[in-house]
């Protein structure tokens, strides 16, 4: 009865899969019901005709999450990479770090020099990416915005506003130094194409400034969003007028909305927050993992992009983002930068790997106000001897071993960054290293020379407490060379490396001399004030020579930077002779790109980085 | 831990519910040997012997206990030889982990395979592991971290030793309220991932001493014994698994009939805790802390990677193994060195803490194979055939 | 037992609130929210630095701040992510399904794999088989998982989508992967020295076979079990699973067993249609699934015996099995349309998904089960070991009790003995660490998570921590706290269901 049963079982099963054979639907490969499209999608073969097509991944290390980078929140490396990707400005840097000109967007010229004011005219091209063309309220807003002029809240820094009930008063989380010095309302002109710029003070860095402020968000939107005007060319008015009356409670309702509505890490539901006016725009963002930007079809301007959709996955782990590109996953890579890295991705021939340098560079300061060693204080007011004592601290500092052994393999092209505040590739740096007479004082180590400065001071076993972030391994390591260098000379260097050192910066009184970077993002030259100047809010070390002093207030009121540049010279040569400190070198970059799937990256070393210039990526094959 | 009429008590009560074994009676074991075979030799080993003998016996019979043993005492002995400890230095020549060299070799390991394993020859070499990007000494960087690792575990486990066993006894003990706060306190604790705790005491060690304004080297001295600030802090959240388990040892202990007797003796309270009940429990505890020993080693170098562990000056395998991961395809022995010495230095205590238990646990015992179980009834049949014939 | 289960969260809440007064505290002493300010070269520095006090209430002493949270909190609002201007209100969701989604497939995974290698090593105790599964679980044990994850990515991601790209045969690993598996199975299965040579032989042959038809032939590539493999499955499921639990004898039970395996084959062949014509979506699977189970239970209804239930338990498990292999079938089927979709490198490193990919259900549920196979094995391979060791203990102590002895001086025959009597018993003290383990995983998954650029709680917690944003941070530790405690009452409210010994006292 068993085997029976059995038998029949076996004969049911045979029978089902002979039927099976004859009955089952066929692999669907080649259906139309597979609607898969991928990342990297093959889909790239004709860029004929200038249309955008395909699509490409690239990794970022952090997440997208703000379309206004105008605010203290939003103003973030991984924001701008987007903003700038998705809007347009006056001018940017190309990856020689030169100004290229976007005459498709605005043209700005000085019109006089004193005052300094500055007239920026919007070409017909530029248009939001919903069909408005960018006009005269949209400048406006980014003025009104970031002047901090119309702020009246608590908090806000404008001395002549005094204390105001928090919640009904006018704050725009925002502000630039550049604007502030515009107290007169800008002049609109040709027909709400034009804006004139007056400013009630010198200042040197007016063009930096519209460059930083080119794109801005939509006034049309705002208007209509904040105050419920009823069209486009209605809300761009409104917004305008808003703020050439200080009517407080519009520009509440608009601080609302340029404050929080620009906030995002996934789609939001409203899609006009995501108007904007370049080359890309924003499509579609999976929470904090990634973004996708599509070419903007209202775009009309010069820098037409070649791939369509661009998505920027994110992740921050250096090695994982190596393994994603070797992986395929991604094309285009930024990693922090380490010598094992570059040389695994070097390893893979379908990888092409581009080293430079990024935008922050290394330095030394010294502190000279806390009965230290580098205080004159010490020596009963002897400024002299203080400074021999600096001069000999500085001359053991390895910069070249350091850049030999810790950069040379990141960046074989790396050299010791010799001026203060010029980025080297900048147009004005050789000059600059020429005049300044850093490399001469400091280019080599000079034990023999250290020691002697050191018995002339009449100081000997000289300690320095060196402060530097305790967890980043390459400052551990340049400690390390450091000590080691300057031991020969009898200066124990003691290891103050700090997890909380940036809060020590600011406590004279628990170090000597510290190391850590500064990030300079442009060739504007009024920034570095804050580092010299008496009473700089940067001048950790308490550097206080009134004569540097006066060279900054005197460089605000030159606008030709030819002559910023000359002053300048004088400025870091104050600095080598008074012992302030050293430049080590400029921090290394690693790009790293799919070479058989996407070509013309390039390197920069400002932000926007390798996103500079987007839209000149082009698919391979 | 000598022989102890309490502990034969538990022993007894523990071989009713489990297997016969421990300390019962020859004629019993006999007895037993004819029922089923199982137990056989046992009882006939454990004969006569004080517990301690009997517990170290079984240990040294787990091979992989004693495997642990040799392994982490080469370990120990090969970092101390090498690095020698605190001030005292060792044999190596390069004492200063953090002082950078010229490479050799191009900064690969000089440590050679001997010809027979197919290598060039054997030899040590200056670099025997390499050396890292700005050329510091591998071996003495790892040698140190092992030296970290080790003191971790041991501070840690005196730690969880101190309080687990204080919490647990005094509310096992006591029972009642101090029992009700007591565990309330463990369950706060045991809420709590470790890792948060850890993250959060890891960032507090950096931050309290500039606050408090503490002079240089006093912090100098504070990051010198970074492994044994984290191995405390650790401590201090992994206490609460051993606390729960001695506590539930003694609920069940302080209702015996020898805490009883103790207590009509007018023992103390404190003599009937530490004399009569904790020895009984050391089992227990011992075993529960040297699992916990080899849990802290993963743990201080996940928490290492995290960056919120132990960081430069002090070295540890896990912040070596995180700052060289990218190293890991162009100079493989930065990451394979460390990670090598994390995996034994984890295995061999988790072993030995296997082999404790076994060795404390009179119900997990080698069941003998059907040979074994011949033969040993052979020979107590034999015996009991001589010992009929002595008596006749 | 109301009165308990009040009392215990009344307890659980004001543990709760002393918590958040203790995290509150340290949090506010270790965060430095101006950090990143003091050393920013922005010319408004000062202004930023103003704006931000004003914005976290630096200027308020931190008990004020604390009890600020605290009413916030109870009115539902989380607070901000401040960096990123992020509510955590938002952030929350999705940051849980994340995490729920890593954790809950390796743990089901661990927890399967483990409890089964636990238990036939604790079968084997003291045999070369059971030394060598506690050495692989210590080693496995002891593996740093950022470690592991590295090496992961390499070989198993990078190595195998570069072997796709063009397979071939390789020997080496096809006679080693044969060896380790004859090895595993003539141990499992244990038994006389002939018989385990036995099994080995056949094992490796077997093994061997598969490695090679996967390798050689383009199966790879277009995997699929077909109608043949599934008719294999099911009757060997239906084998197995009788001789498991009811034994062969009981004719009965395999018949239907055989019964639901054959049906199961039949209704894979109109299911292929089904699911070639309408798309589905992981309800109606799930509906499916229950019917199945539901043929499974009326056909070993039908066949009755005589112990019905056994019968039917059979049934629906052979059904169980059926359904996940036309499941799986179903999956591959659709695989070469996902190959070639990713460019033939399907095994992705990082992530939760491909960015942009779209599809029907099987096209995206292959897209999630890729992303997780790394993450997975990862976790699984920690845990795993936890329950082997938990498992095998367990089973070693039920075998050494009385009752066990008696059953077998009874003559019960070795199966029932240990799947009807030691078996049972030694799941249950499982019911009291899975929970508690789960939740800590949630938790806890935080290098795995951050290795595999998966955002969940963990990485919530950890950038929270970074950029000192308290309010993440804090909701975390609630988050854990409120579950661990919750987990630890149902684990306890657990074990007293399924051991009649345990009272919950009141």
């Amino acid at each position: 009865m068993s085997k029976k049963l059995i038998g029949a079982a076996a004969v049911l099963c045979a029978a089902a899969l002979t039927a099976s054979a004859c009955s089952a639907p066929e692999r669907k490969s080649d259906t139309p019901s597979s609607s898969a499209t991928s990342s990297t999608s093959t889909s790239a073969s004709a860029s004929t005709g200038g249309e955008a097509t395909g699509s490409l991944t690239v990794l970022w290390n952090q997440y997208f999450y703000a379309l206004n980078s105008a605010t203290s929140f939003g103003n973030n490396v991984t924001n701008s990479l987007i903003t700038y990707s998705t809007g347009s400005a006056a001018w940017y840097y190309d990856k020689d770090l030169k100004k290229v000109k976007d005459e498709s967007f605005a043209t700005y010229e000085k019109v006089s020099d004193s005052p300094l004011t500055v007239k920026e005219t919007l070409k017909d091209t530029a248009t939001w990416s919903d069909g408005v063309p960018v006009q005269a309220c949209d400048l406006i807003l980014a003025y009104g915005a970031q002047s901090t002029l119309f702020n009246t809240a608590e908090g806000a820094s404008n001395e002549e506003t005094g204390k105001v009930d928090q919640k009904g008063g006018v704050y725009f989380d925002s502000s630039s130094e550049a604007w502030k010095l515009i107290k007169d309302f800008p002049e609109v002109g040709d027909n709400g194409k034009s804006v004139t710029y007056k400013y009630s003070a010198p200042y040197g860095d007016w063009e930096y400034a519209l460059f930083s402020n080119g794109a801005g968000l939509p006034a049309h939107i705002i208007g209509k969003k904040a105050l419920g005007a009823a069209d486009d060319q209605a809300g761009c008015d409104a917004v305008t007028k808003a703020f050439k009356d200080k009517d407080k409670t519009a520009l509440a309702k608009i601080a609302d909305v340029w404050n929080g509505s620009y906030n995002f890490t996934a789609m939001p539901s409203d899609k006009d927050l995501l108007v904007t006016n370049g080359p890309y725009v924003i499509k579609d963002m999976k929470d904090k993992q990634s973004l996708t930007m599509t070419a903007n079809p209202e775009y009309k301007g010069t820098r037409k992009p070649k791939i369509k959709d661009i998505t920027v996955v994110y992740n921050e782990d250096p090695t994982a983002s190596a393994q994603a590109l070797k992986n395929g996953e991604v094309s285009i890579i930024e990693p922090q930068a380490t010598a094992d890295l570059l040389k695994s991705l070097q390893g893979n021939e379908k990888i092409e790997v581009l080293t430079g340098t990024t935008a922050t560079y290394e330095h030394v300061d010294l502190q000279m106000k806390n009965g230290g060693p580098f205080d004159p204080a010490k020596y009963g007011g002897d400024a002299e001897k203080a400074k021999k004592v600096r001069q000999a601290f500085l001359l053991t500092i390895p910069r070249q071993q350091i850049v030999d052994t810790l950069i040379k393999p990141l960046n074989p092209d790396a050299k010791v960054r010799d001026s203060f505040n010029v980025t080297p590739g900048t147009p004005a740096y050789d000059a600059t290293v020429a005049g300044n007479g850093l490399s001469a004082a400091y280019g080599k180590v000079d034990i023999a020379k250290a020691k002697s400065l050191l018995q002339e001071a009449g100081v000997s076993n000289l300690k320095v407490r060196l402060l530097y972030a305790k967890s980043n391994p390459r400052r551990q390591q340049e400690y390390a060379l450091i000590a080691a260098s300057a031991k020969q000379a009898g200066i124990e260097v003691i290891n103050g490396g700090d997890d909380d050192w940036s809060n020590k910066l600011g406590t004279p009184n628990v170090y000597d001399a510290s190391l850590f970077a500064w990030a300079s993002n442009n060739d504007a030259v009024t920034g570095a004030a804050a580092n010299f100047v008496p009473k700089g809010q940067n001048n950790f070390g308490n550097y206080n020579n009134p004569e540097v002093g006066k060279m900054y207030t005197e460089m605000n009121s030159l606008t030709d930077k030819a002559k910023q540049d000359e002053l300048n010279i004088k400025i870091e040569k104050q600095l080598v002779d008074d012992a302030f400190g050293t430049v080590l070198f400029q921090h290394p970059g690693i790009d790293a790109y799919d070479k058989t799937k996407v070509k013309n990256v390039s390197q920069m070393s400002f932000v926007p980085y390798y996103f500079w210039n987007v839209w000149d990526w082009e698919l391979v094959g | 831990m000598t022989n102890n009429p309490n502990l034969d008590d538990l022993e007894n009560q523990r071989a009713q519910g489990g297997l016969g074994a421990g300390t019962v009676s020859e004629t019993s074991a006999i007895d037993e040997s004819h029922g089923r075979g199982e137990g056989v030799g046992e009882a006939q080993e454990v004969q006569g012997l004080s517990q301690g003998t009997i517990v170290f016996r079984r240990f040294v019979r787990h091979s992989g206990a004693l495997f642990g043993m040799v392994t982490i005492t080469a370990i120990a002995l090969l970092s101390l030889i090498t690095m020698g400890i605190g001030p005292i230095h060792g044999l190596w020549w390069e004492q200063d982990p953090q002082n950078p060299h010229t490479p050799e070799n191009g900064s690969a390991p000089t440590l050679h395979m001997p010809k027979w394993l197919g290598g060039e020859g054997f030899a040590i070499g200056k670099f025997p592991f390499g050396q890292d990007t700005i050329g510091r000494d591998n071996f003495a960087n790892v040698m140190l971290g092992i030296q970290t690792s080790l003191t971790v575990m041991i501070v840690l486990s005196i730690v969880v030793l101190l309080i687990g066993t204080t919490v647990g006894a005094l509310s096992g003990y006591y029972r009642g309220r101090i029992d009700n706060v007591l565990m309330r306190l463990t369950d706060l604790v045991i809420t709590l991932p470790v890792i948060v705790l850890g993250a959060v005491l890891g960032r507090l060690i950096t931050v309290l001493p500039t606050k408090w304004g503490w002079s240089d080297s006093t912090k100098g001295l504070l990051d010198r014994w970074m492994p044994v600030e984290l191995a405390i802090a650790l401590g201090l959240i992994l206490w609460t698994g051993l606390a729960r388990l001695v506590r539930s040892e003694f609920l069940s202990l302080r209702e015996r009939e020898f805490v009883d007797s103790a207590r009509v003796a007018g023992a103390s309270d404190f003599r009937i805790i530490t004399k009569h009940i904790l020895p009984n429990t050391m089992g227990v505890i011992i075993v529960n802390v040297s699992l916990l020993m080899a849990a802290s080693v993963v743990l201080e170098t996940a928490l290492s990677f995290l960056g919120f562990g132990i960081s430069y000056p002090a070295v540890s395998l896990g912040q070596l193994i995180s700052q060289n991961q990218t190293a890991f395809d162009t100079r493989p022995w930065l990451f394979w060195w460390p990670g090598l010495f994390i995996v034994l230095i984890a295995l061999s205590v988790n072993f030995i803490g296997d082999g404790l238990r076994d060795a404390f646990d009179p119900r997990t015992k080698k069941v003998p194979s059907k040979r074994q179980m011949d033969r040993q009834s052979n020979r107590t049949l034999k015996s009991q055939a001589s010992q009929k014939g002595a008596s006749k | 037992m109301i009165r308990f289960l009040a009392r215990r969260l009344l307890t659980a809440i004001g543990l709760l609130l002393v918590l958040s007064f203790m995290m509150y505290a340290l949090l506010s002493i270790a965060m430095d929210p101006l950090d990143d300010l003091r050393i920013s070269t922005a010319l408004n520095k000062q202004d930023l630095i103003n704006s931000r006090i004003r914005a976290l209430h630096l200027d308020w002493p931190w008990y004020r701040r604390y009890a600020s949270w605290v009413i916030h909190v109870l009115q539902g609002d989380f607070g901000m992510a401040w960096r990123t201007q992020q509510h955590v209100n938002d952030i929350l969701p999705g940051a849980v399904k994340t995490s729920v989604q890593l954790v809950f497939a390796a743990t089901v995974l661990a927890l399967l794999i483990g409890v089964t290698v636990g238990v036939i090593s604790a079968l084997r105790q003291y045999t070369t088989f059971d030394y060598a599964i506690t050495f692989v679980s210590f080693v496995l044990y002891s593996l740093p998982v950022f470690w592991v994850a590295v090496l992961l990515k390499q070989f198993l991601a990078i190595g195998v989508n570069d072997y796709l790209v063009k397979p071939h045969i390789m020997w080496p690993l096809a006679i080693v992967l044969a060896l380790v598996s004859a090895l595993f199975w003539a141990g499992a299965l244990g038994g006389e020295t002939r018989r385990k040579l036995i099994t080995f032989a056949v094992a490796f042959v077997a093994s061997l076979a598969a490695l090679l038809v996967v390798m050689g032939t383009n199966w790879i590539n277009e995997p699929q079990f077909g109608p043949l493999g599934i008719a294999v499955i099911g009757i060997a499921a239906a084998l197995g699973v009788t001789a498991l639990f009811a034994g062969m004898h009981n004719r009965r039970a395999l018949y239907a067993a055989l019964t639901t395996a054959v049906v199961g084959v039949g209704s894979y062949l109109g299911l292929r249609w089904f699911f070639f014509l309408y798309s589905v979506n992981d309800g109606i699977l799930f509906v499916l699934l229950l019917i199945a189970i539901g043929v499974g239970l009326l056909i070993g209804f039908l066949w009755g015996g005589p112990d019905r239930g056994v019968s039917m338990r059979g049934g629906a498990l052979v059904a169980l099995v059926m359904s996940v292999a036309v499941w799986l079938d179903q999956l591959m089927w659709n695989y070469p349309d996902y190959f070639k979709a990713l460019g033939g490198r399907p095994i992705p490193t990082m992530g939760t998904s491909t960015p942009n990919f779209t599809g029907d259900y099987w096209l995206t549920s292959l897209d999630r089960i890729t992303h997780l196979v790394l993450p997975t094995i990862a976790l699984v391979m920690i845990s795993f070991a936890g329950y082997v060791r938990y498992e095998r203990g367990a089973m070693l102590e039920v075998l050494g009790q009385d009752y066990i002895r008696t059953a077998r001086s009874k003559g019960l025959p070795e199966r029932v003995v240990i799947v009807r009597h030691a078996l049972r018993n030694a799941l249950m003290p499982l019911a009291s660490i899975v929970p508690p383990d789960f939740i800590a995983m949630i938790g806890g998954a935080v290098l795995t998570e951050t290795i595999f650029g998966w955002r969940g709680m963990g990485r919530m917690f950890i950038e929270g921590l970074r950029g000192s944003e308290v309010d993440p941070v804090m909701i975390y530790v609630m988050i854990t706290g409120g579950l661990a405690m919750v987990a630890n009452l149902l684990a306890d409210l657990l074990y007293a269901l399924l051991d009649p010994r345990i009272r919950v006292n009141a």
